[in-house]
């Protein structure tokens, strides 16, 4: 005779199979976003949205990381708080992974993780289309990559490392480019050209709060995005900005709470060395950046937010630095670092510990690296 | 049309339910997929359902004020149009092709094996409320409270259901002789 137990077993069992390679459809989502407008103006009709999608989905990719700040115009509400925005024990922390990229000489190169402890490459991302995932950032507990894709409109969410699905959180006319992530994983930032052609006029900043959905666009930012690059403070209040409208580009730090946040801006003293400054990255460990001193030379050097005083880490004698990022430990942060010296595109990453110096000299297979953030 | 800060007008409340909403997908749409498929015989009905649920969702947005009642209004609107399409399918076959009622379909018989295909044709043989509440609390792994909140009957209705139905299922297993 069959026991309850039993029956509900093969129950769970058999709707298990029927359902386990369901995935859904992969324009779902965006066939709902691009209802969102049109709602309250006309009935919905399907079945002629995907064909606009499509369209839609076939974009510039822009390649240089981001950023800007300046004036907060408001905060929005979602109507409900839809849960959580950052999962744990996700399967990439960045204290142990790092974004890089393999044939950086082509035109769309593909996105991979890589293994802190022996360089190894585990996994490479879909590339989803011809242009693939602009500027990922890995979240803090490796659950995600964030990225951005598509122009006009453009979208901006992320890739669940554990489900395989992309997902959209925002989506504007423009381009939308350079996420970066709080340290504590609350908080996402990225930039926002609205008028393509027109960068150094039309930047903003949106600064959206991962856990309830809210947003605050910082408008009129001082540079467009070809060169330009920020890090969220690891609490996501401050924003740590390199523009370019200054011909001198220095590191500002601006708040991403005030509505005057770029005439407030603190400005980092350029030390010593040239007022040249590129990517900073912000973990709960410190503030660092790359400061160029002449034509050889790059110094990785870290930043006290507070009294704005800086200190070199290490000199590169090198021609010029590609990527670097931290990789946060308990105690201090390791550095993956690519130079230039070697031709594209087998330029190596190497690991270097401001305690012991480098190690794992070399990363094979890897030619770049893309930003990425710290737990 | 444009605000006075240049921003398209409504671009950012869109924008804040566009996050919420891509949320939302990301928490149930598979999860409500799969649930469709157990009841409904392709995997296309059980996208375009789930889809409908979501469309529903958006416009009925202004009157959900928590995440708990999108979640719930999002599975009535899946097991209703699932319903929905069970209706339309058996009222076509009995109307049309004048045919007993099949309730595997080629794509179901491709991923079952014989005895999963005999357990899921005897579930979508029980009354639809059985069926429904059995879907829900060992499929989805609903609790009691959840699935009346998604039938929209009370929890002893649930629990009379579910204890009807798997005995229902468990007397077709002996009378056929099922081997387990």
């Amino acid at each position: 005779m069959v026991t309850d137990e039993q029956m509900i077993a093969a129950l769970r069992d058999t709707t298990q199979t029927l359902t386990a390679d369901i995935v859904g459809r992969d324009d779902s989502l965006s066939d709902l976003l691009h209802q969102l407008p049109a709602r309250q103006r006309q009935p919905r009709n399907r079945r002629t949205l995907p064909a606009i999608l499509a369209g839609a989905a076939v974009a510039a990719s822009v390649t240089a990381v981001a950023l800007v700040g300046a004036h907060l115009v408001g905060t929005v509400r979602t109507p409900a708080e839809p849960g959580t925005a950052i999962t744990s024990g996700g399967p990439y922390p960045t204290s142990a992974y790092f974004l890089g990229q393999h044939a950086r000489d082509h035109a769309t190169p593909d996105t991979v993780v890589v293994r802190v402890s022996d360089g190894k490459t585990v996994t490479t991302l879909p590339r989803f289309g011809n242009n693939g995932l602009d500027s990922p950032v890995l979240s803090p507990d490796g659950t995600r990559i964030y990225a951005a894709w598509g122009a006009n409109p453009a979208h901006l969410g992320y890739y669940d490392l554990t489900s395989g699905r992309r997902v959209t959180l925002d989506t504007r006319p423009g381009i939308l480019i350079g996420p970066s992530v709080s340290a504590d994983g609350n908080t996402l930032a990225y930039e926002w050209s609205a008028t393509l052609g027109d960068p150094e006029h039309s930047t903003s900043v949106v600064i959206l709060d991962l856990r309830n959905g809210a947003t605050q666009v910082l408008r009129d930012a001082p540079a467009g995005p070809q060169v330009l690059s920020m890090a969220l403070s690891p609490d996501g209040t401050r924003l740590a900005v390199v523009p370019t409208k200054t011909t001198s580009r220095p590191l500002l730090l601006v708040s991403t709470a005030t509505s005057d946040a770029f005439r407030a801006a603190t400005t980092i003293s350029s030390g010593s060395c040239s007022t040249q400054t590129a990517e900073p990255r912000w973990t709960r460990h410190g503030l660092y950046a790359l400061r160029f001193c002449g034509n050889n030379r790059v110094n990785l050097i870290a930043v006290d937010p507070r009294g704005g005083t800086t200190a070199r880490i290490q000199q590169l004698r090198t021609g010029g630095i590609t990527a670097f990022t931290p990789i946060p430990g308990n105690d201090g942060d390791l550095f993956a670092i690519a130079d230039q010296t070697q031709t594209p595109p087998t330029t190596p990453v190497g690991i270097y510990d401001p305690g012991s110096g480098w190690s794992h000299r070399t990363v094979a297979g890897i030619d770049g690296l893309q930003e990425v953030t710290s737990e | 049309m444009l605000t006075d800060q240049g921003q398209p007008a409504g671009l950012t409340a869109n924008m804040s339910m566009a996050w919420a909403v891509s949320e939302l997908h990301a928490r149930h749409y598979v999860s409500l997929v799969r649930l469709a498929r157990t009841l409904v015989d392709s995997t296309d009905s059980a996208e375009e359902v789930v889809q409908d649920a979501f469309e529903r969702l958006i416009r009925r947005w202004d009157r959900l004020h928590d995440v708990q009642a999108m979640d719930s209004y999002l599975r009535r609107c899946v097991v209703n149009g699932c319903r929905d399409r069970i209706r339309r399918r058996v009222v076509r076959r009995t109307t049309t092709l004048e045919t007993p009622l099949i309730t595997l379909s080629a794509e179901d018989r491709a991923l079952l094996s014989d005895q999963q295909q005999r357990v899921l044709d005897a579930v979508r043989r029980l009354p639809p409320r059985q069926r429904d509440v059995l879907l829900l609390r060992y499929f989805a792994q609903l609790s009691e409270a959840e699935v009346a909140d998604a039938l929209d009957v009370s929890k002893g209705t649930v629990k009379s259901n579910a204890h009807k139905g798997i005995a229902a299922l468990r007397a077709l297993a002996a009378k056929e002789a099922w081997q387990w």
